[in-house]
């Protein structure tokens, strides 16, 4: 069980950093 | 390797391959789109950008974004058009007679929650139940309005930089939501996602791929609805 949850958090935690920097990235420019 | 590291390998074999496969296409997308970006400031004689600064830039942020949310929104679609549409002899679709949200029985909810179901699923009704029954959804569905959000902020900074370049005056967030750069970078998206997934639906009556999940049988006849490998 632990081990499918490294999958799961691995790519929300990814996805969600993503979407974080493309925020920041596009609004530092805005 | 040990044989735990082995075992993890093999059971996250596939997530493992797509997130391996996104981070190189990405890093590959970075250095063309960088080139790409530094020749045609070159060509407008504009001054070029290091690798670094590309990366921050809201060029690069909007080519990624604008991608991520069609994809989020084709699964986010076809999450939801599986509930209740069919297509006669697709792996891809429900039985024809299971069109809809399923009784709390075949759907293991309440009373019929089986050993090991989740625990939101052990409610028979109330907020936690329809929240869980519908998390994935929910979650592909803010990840794409999330991307798209982003994706008019990046393109409406990025198609301001470009009019500044041009001596031009930038336009309003409001004014770039209704301009045909960003619904021309939306829409193109949209079209493939939408052409690949139904062409799955449909071609995958007759084909088969021996082996894959997302197929029927190989001797699984062309009638049969709602049967994967």
């Amino acid at each position: 069980v632990a081990e499918m949850r490294t999958m799961y958090v691995t790519y929300l935690l990814l996805i969600s950093a993503g979407l974080v920097f493309f925020l920041v990235t596009g609004l530092r420019h805005a | 390797m040990s044989g735990r590291v082995r075992r993890f390998l093999k059971e996250n074999s596939l997530s493992l391959f797509f997130l391996l496969a996104f981070l190189a296409c990405l890093v590959g997308q970075a250095f063309a789109g960088w080139k790409q970006f530094n020749a045609d400031q070159v060509a407008d004689g504009l001054g070029t950008l290091s690798l670094g600064r590309y990366l921050l830039s809201a060029d690069f942020s909007v080519d990624v974004t604008e991608n991520w949310q069609s994809e989020y929104l084709q699964f986010l679609t076809y999450l939801m058009a599986t509930v209740w549409l069919l297509q006669k002899g697709s792996p891809e679709s429900k039985s024809l007679d299971q069109a809809g949200r399923e009784s709390q029985e075949d759907q293991k909810i309440g009373e019929h929650a089986i050993k090991g179901s989740p625990a939101w699923a052990r409610y028979s009704d109330g907020l936690r139940l329809r929240l869980y029954s519908s998390s994935l959804l929910l979650v592909m569905g803010t990840i794409f309005l999330m991307s798209w959000l982003i994706q008019s902020i990046a393109g409406w900074a990025a198609f301001n930089e470009t009019r500044i370049g041009r001596l031009q005056d930038p336009i309003s967030w409001g004014s770039y939501l209704v301009n045909a750069d960003f619904w021309s970078r939306t829409l193109q998206n949209w079209q493939s996602e939408f052409l690949a997934v139904g062409s799955m639906a449909v071609l995958s009556i007759y084909l088969r791929q021996r082996g894959s999940s997302q197929s029927k049988p190989v001797g699984q006849p062309h009638e049969s609805t709602g049967v994967e490998g």
